[in-house]
This record gives structure tokens, C-alpha cells and sequence, in this order.
């Protein structure tokens, strides 16, 4: 009996124990990546050309997408109206499956589902996201032989924008770049509705240097002594003054210098100037002692009125921003006007094709009718009109009742890597001719440049380790740094210059330096 | 009978206890309160107690999408009811088992739950296992059996049926009674103080949990409510911790008011709050006894 017991319990335990704790570990976020290389050669096979092929050499397959931001509430019935467009009208024979992911989460869904072998078949990417993460990890399929053959326009139109240059990996085409064009020059904005109740005479046009800037600040804290002034100082600004150009991971190049040596940012005067303004506000009370602590939401502040300026660049200071206070505007004005800055890259809104895609061939397809066909744009980009957009002339305007935070389907996030100038309309937020003046600028600007980087991605890979804890020392001492929350600015520089020193930075300096010089070698 | 006696000692007791219940209500009423109070009002006056300009809007506004408010609560419910049912028969008979002295092997067993609140296989290998070999994806049980196990509940549990005296299981034995017997008429209705608390904890992370809707689920129909409220959270995360390119600070017109968040926190959270009166009682011996082993 005693024994039979024993077995019972014993084998409980086990079942138990096997089955189910297996799974129970709690989730730790990682950047491991192993994707499969032998999935990037499982290709749906077609001879298809899009636009002339007949319907019935293709067979019918389900495309999976994935974008920003949350998913709106008709989306899954515009993409139904999509696929039935481009079906009848051009033979595609597909259906769409949309997915989208909002914020933080975006970058670590679509690592996990690279590292996973998931498979799908476009997602929106820019170096602000996860590309580079993606690209070290050969996440994304190389086009170079399926763009030419399956968009020919599209291939074409980045041929002729120089863009492609940027969108490669050892050569090869990762990814599906934007062709918009502009330059996102530091500017400076402030209230203007609030400096003018209170009387201030600041004329936008004379404020373009650091200490038009405090003199600015000095004023609005003056006559609004209960608000907050400014959240920190700027290290763009810092960078722009010293002809500085920032190359990600925290270090920069000076475009003074023919070889582009790689510098840590931190060892730059400009860094140095950063902290010491950043000392001296918060010392002044411009930016609020309890900055880093006090968990404000900084977009809502300025929304209630109670942040009286922001650090801006040419694109988000001239965008209509909806204000709740009607009156409400901002002032503003390029700083340093004369300095050189480099226009935007083209990555920062692309396209890319998973290695593990099994139908990448009728997702170009898919993506040379949207750079060639109006009605097809406006239904991706807009929706179904009545449903989900007004159009007052040419202007894209929400149905009645709704707004940016209740669309059912406009202003959808990630849309922007499809932008096509030649069809893209105006809205509430892009005015008409928006677009237009933003290429002319970043093109015709005396002191706006092309980055003779542009495209480079360190591969952090050989110095991972290193990296890892370079960059926690200086995300850690650059949030109190630039709030001037430091103490002594110049003794927490040099704190930050040394801890990084000894955390290996020469190695990480040496490795970054090889890849520039091989970047440029074969550039 | 027995007088109550009054005195100024229990009077200040009482005055405490009450003052710092309503210090713990306020931030519950003000979330409520700012659900309903205006955007235009709570930038004028900031929120109160009593909302300065009342309205409804923020309720209008997200029950324009009630579908997905409605199926976000039949999704969350269920996994809630179900995964709290099965997780806390699960733990409990695991619990079981590793109280009893006379398991072999009992010790390496222990370890290797104990191992599991230390260490974890990271979260690709994770993903793996929940997509390619347990094929949970867009299935309703992507919500609830990655939860089912949790070593801390079967610890806390174990320690509670570790204080049961040994003699009533070895009486029950002579009367004839089977381990699971034992386990479901003796020892699971002694144990109401921690199978209480363990509840609770259970129930609140099943009605908490958005990552595995996240992770796992793709299909609306099957998001929980929680996933609501992330996909604003994330974009603000986004906002405030990112270097947000111009698309981005353009998405923050998207992002509802406060009133609008504060809804949303009612909606997502207040059900749950009721479970409290219901196991407050268990809640305090649970957490005490299931903490000691004599």
C-alpha cells in the first residue's frame, strides 16, 4: 500500500513537474536573434509581371503585413476593399492580413518573431525602430534581384532619388526606403500665444543662438514663473555648433575631418557646453528640479499649456499641430543657420521583406501598384472615402465626428514608409504644399548636406559586451547630465569620460573605426 | 456579554485607520473623477474630487468601439474564471505532492521548481516553445497556460500543507482515503487562507496580463481588455523615451486626453477591484501562515 502510494505521488509529481513548469519561467527581454538561412530560400515561385500578367497564373495567397501604432477600427475592412481593388482591377489574387503593434512593443515583437521564425511578408521599419537590429541579424531579405524584376517603376524611382545607397547591407538591398526629402535642422519653438498675453516682444527671426535661446527662456520664466520652462538642454544643438554629426551608439564624426574619425560623444565640447547649460538651467529653475522623477507625459504638458517650449526640428515646428487651447501657436526659428546639417536619411521610414517571407514576389507586386496607381494610394493611405475620409477638394479631411484620437482609419501609423510624393495629399496636419517646401529646403538649403554616412550601421556584434555596458553607463549619466542634475557639470563629464573609458571603450572605438573605413572604402 | 470599552487610545486608532483608508481611496476616486472631467477643465483647474467642467465625452468616446470593449471583457473574464480555476488546482496539487515527506526524490523535485523563479530560458526560446511546439498562437490558451504554473504560489502553498499536522493525513490513510482524497477533502478546505490569497494573486495577474495577448494573439476577437490600455501606454512610452522622429510626435494628436486614459483605467481595472471584499479575510492569514514552516 505504502508503496503503491509512494509510485502515485512520485508520478504526480513528475507529470506535473514535466508538463507544466516547463513553460513557467517569466518572459526576459532579449535581442538574441537566430533566424533559419535556409527559410529565405523557401520562394513561392511565379513568372507573373504585375499589371499584364492574367489573373489565373497566380494563385491565391494571404498577405501578412505589420505596422506601428494601434489598429484602427476599419482597417480590416479597408484592406478587404484593397484586396478586392487589386484583384479585379490587376489579377493579384491575394487577401491582405494586417497586424499592427503600438510603441515600445513594436521593436520587441518583431525581434522575438525574426528570432522566433515567424513568418510574414512586409513590415514598417526605420532606423528609429529596429532595423539595424534586424539587418545584423539578416533578418531581412536581400532584393536586389526581386525588386528590379517584380517593381520595375518603383526600383526605378529609387534609382533615380539616389536612396538605395542607403537601404544596403554588404551590398545587398535590405530594405524598401521612403523618397521623401528633408532636413531636420535644430530649431527652437516656444509659445507664442503665451509670450505675446504676457508682453513679450521676441521677434522669431533674431533668436538662432544658444544664448538667444536663454534669453528666451529668462523672459518666459519671468512672466510665467509656475510653469515649466524646459525639459533639457540640447545636445543636437551642441552638435550642429561644432559640425558634429551623430553616427548612433553615441559617438559622432566631425564633417571638419576628411577620414571621419569616430569620436565618443561625451569626449566633444560640444557634449561639455550641453551639460554646462544644462547645469546652469536647472540652477536657474528652467527646467524643474523634479524633472526625471515626476513621470509627466512632456506631449500633454505642452498640450495643457503648462511647457512653454520644445526643442524642435524644420519638420515638427511647421506641421499644424491640433492645440485644446484654440488660441494656442508656437514661435520658432532655425538655430545656427549657417552651420552644416545632414538631410534625413531615407531610412528613416522603409519597407522590409523578412528572410522568412514565402511571398515576397507578389508583396512587390503589391508595392509597385501602390507607387503607380492613385485610387489604390488614396484607399491604403486614406481608406474608403465617406467611410473613413472626407475629401474637402484635395484635402484628405476625417468624416464628421472624428479626429486624430477617434479615426477609424486615417493617420494610421506606419503608414508613412509608402509616402509617395507624387500622390500623397494634403491633411488637417500636412498642409498643401507641405511636402513639397520640406524637399525644396532640404535640397536647396546653402548649409544642408547628405551624411557621407548615410547607410552606415555599426555592427556591434565583435564588441557586444563592451557595447552593452558603454551604453548603460551613458544612458544613466546623460539623463542627469542633460537636465543639469549631475552637480558640477564639467566633474560629471569627466566621470562619464573615465567610466567609459575603463569599460572598454578603445576596443569599441578601434572596431567602430574598421567598419567606417570599410564603409567608406567600399562606398 | 462582553462592553465595549471606549477609549481615547482606540478613538485615535480608529481616526488613523480611517484616514489612511481615504488615503488609499484617493487616488482611485480621482481617477474616476478625471474620467469625468473635460480636457479644457483640467487644464484650467487640474482634476478633483469633484470634476470642475462634468461630462461624459471620455465614456462616449470609447464606447463608440463598444464591440471591442464588450469582447475585451468576455475574453478577459473567461481567461480570468478559467486560469484561475485551473492554475489554482494545478499549484495546489503540486503543493500537495511536495509537502508530502515521503515522496522520493522530493528535495531535486523542490529544486527544480524553486530553479524556475531564479532562472528562465530567455524569451525567444519562450516564444518558441508557445508557438512551434505547444502551437498557442491566436488560440484563447495562449492566455492562460503560460500562467498556469507559478513556483512562487506552489511554494506558498506547500508551506501552508507542510503545517497540517502529518497525524490527520496518516488518519485518513488507515480510514481507507486515497492521496487525492486527502488532497481534495482534507487539506485543499483546511487550507482556505492561502488557496484565498493564492486566488486573488492569480486572478489579478490573469486580469493584469497583456503580454501574452501581445505575444501571442493576433486576432482582435481574442485580445483581452488590458491590451486596451497598452497600445496607449506603449505610445507614450514610445514618446517619452525614444528620440521621436517627426511621424511619431505626429502620432501624439492620436493619443486621447487624460480624461480619456482615466476612463479606460476604470473600465480595464474596476471589476477586479470587487474580488477584494470577497477574500480580504483569507487574505492577511494566507500570506502569514503560507510564510512559515514550523
Amino acid at each position: 500500500m505504502k508503496k503503491k502510494v509512494r509510485t502515485a505521488s512520485l508520478l504526480m509529481a513528475l507529470i506535473l513537474a514535466c508538463t507544466t513548469l516547463a513553460g513557467c519561467g517569466d518572459s526576459e527581454k532579449t535581442d538574441t536573434i537566430a533566424t533559419d538561412p535556409t527559410v529565405s530560400d523557401n520562394k513561392q515561385s511565379t513568372t507573373a509581371d504585375p499589371g499584364t500578367s492574367a489573373p489565373a497564373a497566380l494563385e491565391h495567397v494571404t498577405l501578412k503585413f505589420y505596422f506601428f501604432d494601434g489598429k484602427k477600427t476599419e482597417t480590416d475592412q479597408v484592406w478587404e476593399e484593397i484586396a478586392n481593388y487589386v484583384n479585379e482591377n490587376y489579377g493579384l489574387n491575394v487577401s491582405f492580413d494586417v497586424q499592427f503593434i503600438a510603441g515600445t512593443d513594436y521593436k520587441d515583437k518583431m525581434l522575438v518573431k525574426a528570432a522566433g521564425g515567424d513568418k510574414w511578408d512586409l513590415n514598417f521599419e526605420g532606423d528609429w525602430v529596429s532595423y539595424y537590429q534586424m539587418i545584423n541579424k539578416d533578418a531581412y531579405l536581400a532584393l536586389d534581384d526581386l525588386l528590379p524584376e517584380y517593381a520595375p517603376n518603383l526600383y526605378q524611382t529609387y534609382l533615380e532619388s539616389g536612396v538605395l545607397d542607403a537601404a544596403k547591407k554588404n551590398g545587398s538591398i535590405v530594405a524598401l526606403p521612403w523618397t521623401m526629402r528633408m532636413n531636420q535642422r535644430p530649431y527652437f519653438q516656444w509659445r507664442g500665444d503665451l509670450a505675446e498675453a504676457a508682453g513679450l516682444n521676441i521677434d522669431p527671426a533674431s533668436i538662432e543662438t544658444m544664448d538667444d535661446v536663454e534669453r528666451v527662456l529668462a523672459l518666459l520664466k519671468e512672466a510665467y514663473p509656475d510653469l515649466y520652462t524646459i525639459e533639457c538642454s540640447s545636445l543636437n544643438v551642441q552638435l550642429l555648433q561644432e559640425n558634429l554629426i551623430s553616427i548612433g551608439n553615441n559617438f559622432v564624426v566631425s564633417l571638419d575631418d576628411p577620414e571621419f574619425k569616430a569620436i565618443p560623444v561625451e569626449q566633444t565640447d560640444a557634449y561639455r557646453t550641453m551639460a554646462e547649460y544644462g547645469e546652469k538651467w536647472q540652477k536657474a529653475g528652467y527646467i524643474w528640479t523634479d524633472v526625471l522623477t515626476d513621470k509627466l507625459d512632456h506631449n500633454q504638458l505642452i498640450d495643457q499649456g503648462r511647457l512653454l517650449t520644445k526643442w524642435g526640428d524644420r519638420e515638427t515646428t511647421t506641421i499644424q499641430r491640433s492645440w485644446v487651447d484654440e488660441e494656442a501657436y508656437w514661435d520658432y526659428n532655425m538655430l545656427y543657420p549657417d552651420k552644416l546639417w545632414v538631410n534625413r536619411t531615407p531610412l528613416a521610414n522603409c519597407l522590409c521583406i523578412p528572410a522568412t517571407a514565402e511571398n515576397p514576389e507578389r508583396t512587390l507586386m503589391f508595392l509597385e501598384l501602390l507607387h503607380t496607381d492613385q485610387d489604390l494610394y488614396d484607399m491604403v493611405h486614406y481608406g474608403i472615402l465617406g467611410l473613413t475620409y472626407e475629401l474637402d477638394g484635395e484635402i484628405a479631411v476625417y468624416p464628421e465626428g472624428m479626429n486624430s484620437s477617434n479615426s477609424n482609419y486615417m493617420d494610421w501609423g506606419g503608414r508613412w514608409a509608402m509616402w509617395d510624393s507624387n500622390f500623397i495629399r494634403p491633411t488637417e496636419q500636412y498642409y498643401e504644399g507641405y511636402w513639397q517646401e520640406q524637399a525644396d529646403f532640404a535640397d536647396n538649403y546653402e548649409y544642408n548636406i547628405i551624411s557621407p554616412l548615410d547607410g552606415f550601421n555599426f555592427d556591434t556584434e565583435p564588441v557586444k559586451t563592451e557595447m552593452t555596458q558603454l551604453n548603460q553607463l551613458y544612458t544613466e549619466a546623460h539623463k542627469m547630465i542633460e537636465v543639469g542634475l549631475a552637480g558640477d557639470a564639467d566633474a560629471a563629464v569627466d566621470k562619464l569620460i573615465q567610466d567609459r573609458k575603463n569599460a572598454g571603450m578603445d576596443k569599441v572605438l578601434t572596431e567602430l573605426q574598421k567598419q567606417i573605413d570599410e564603409f567608406l572604402a567600399n562606398k | 456579554m462582553r462592553k465595549c470599552k471606549i477609549t481615547v487610545g482606540y478613538v485615535a486608532i480608529l481616526l488613523f485607520v480611517c484616514a489612511f483608508a481615504l488615503i488609499c481611496l484617493y487616488p482611485f476616486l480621482l481617477v474616476i473623477s478625471g474620467s469625468f472631467t473635460s480636457n479644457v477643465a483640467a487644464i484650467q483647474y487640474g482634476f478633483r474630487l469633484i470634476p470642475g467642467e462634468f461630462t461624459t465625452a471620455a465614456y462616449k468616446t470609447l464606447f463608440k468601439d463598444i464591440s471591442s470593449i464588450v469582447n475585451g471583457y468576455k475574453v478577459t473574464v473567461f481567461v480570468t474564471v478559467v486560469g484561475t480555476a485551473c492554475s489554482l488546482l494545478i499549484n495546489s496539487m503540486m503543493a500537495y505532492v511536495l509537502s508530502r515527506t515521503s515522496l522520493p526524490g522530493r528535495k531535486i523535485i523542490n529544486l527544480y521548481v524553486l530553479i524556475t523563479m531564479l532562472f528562465n530560458g530567455g524569451m525567444v526560446p519562450w516564444y518558441i516553445v508557445c508557438t512551434r511546439y505547444l502551437h498557442l498562437q491566436n488560440t484563447i490558451w495562449a492566455l492562460i497556460v503560460p500562467m498556469l504554473v507559478n513556483a512562487w504560489n506552489i511554494f506558498l502553498i506547500r508551506n501552508f500543507f507542510s503545517s497540517i499536522s502529518t497525524s490527520m493525513h496518516e488518519s485518513a490513510l488507515l480510514d481507507g482515503a486515497g492521496e487525492f482524497t486527502i488532497y481534495s477533502k482534507i487539506y485543499a478546505p483546511l487550507s482556505k487562507p492561502v488557496i484565498a490569497t493564492v486566488l486573488l494573486f492569480t486572478a489579478l495577474g490573469y486580469w493584469n496580463d497583456w503580454w501574452h495577448g501581445l505575444m501571442l494573439i493576433e486576432d482582435r476577437n481574442l485580445q483581452p481588455l488590458q491590451m486596451l490600455l497598452r497600445s496607449v501606454v506603449s505610445n507614450i512610452q514610445f514618446l517619452q523615451t525614444a528620440d521621436p522622429s517627426p511621424e511619431i510626435q505626429a502620432l501624439m494628436a492620436s493619443i486621447p486626453g487624460d480624461g480619456l486614459k482615466m476612463a479606460l483605467v476604470v473600465l480595464t481595472t474596476g471589476p477586479i477591484i470587487l474580488l477584494y471584499p470577497f477574500v480580504q479575510r483569507y487574505f492577511v492569514a494566507g500570506i502569514m501562515v503560507g510564510g512559515v514552516k514550523e
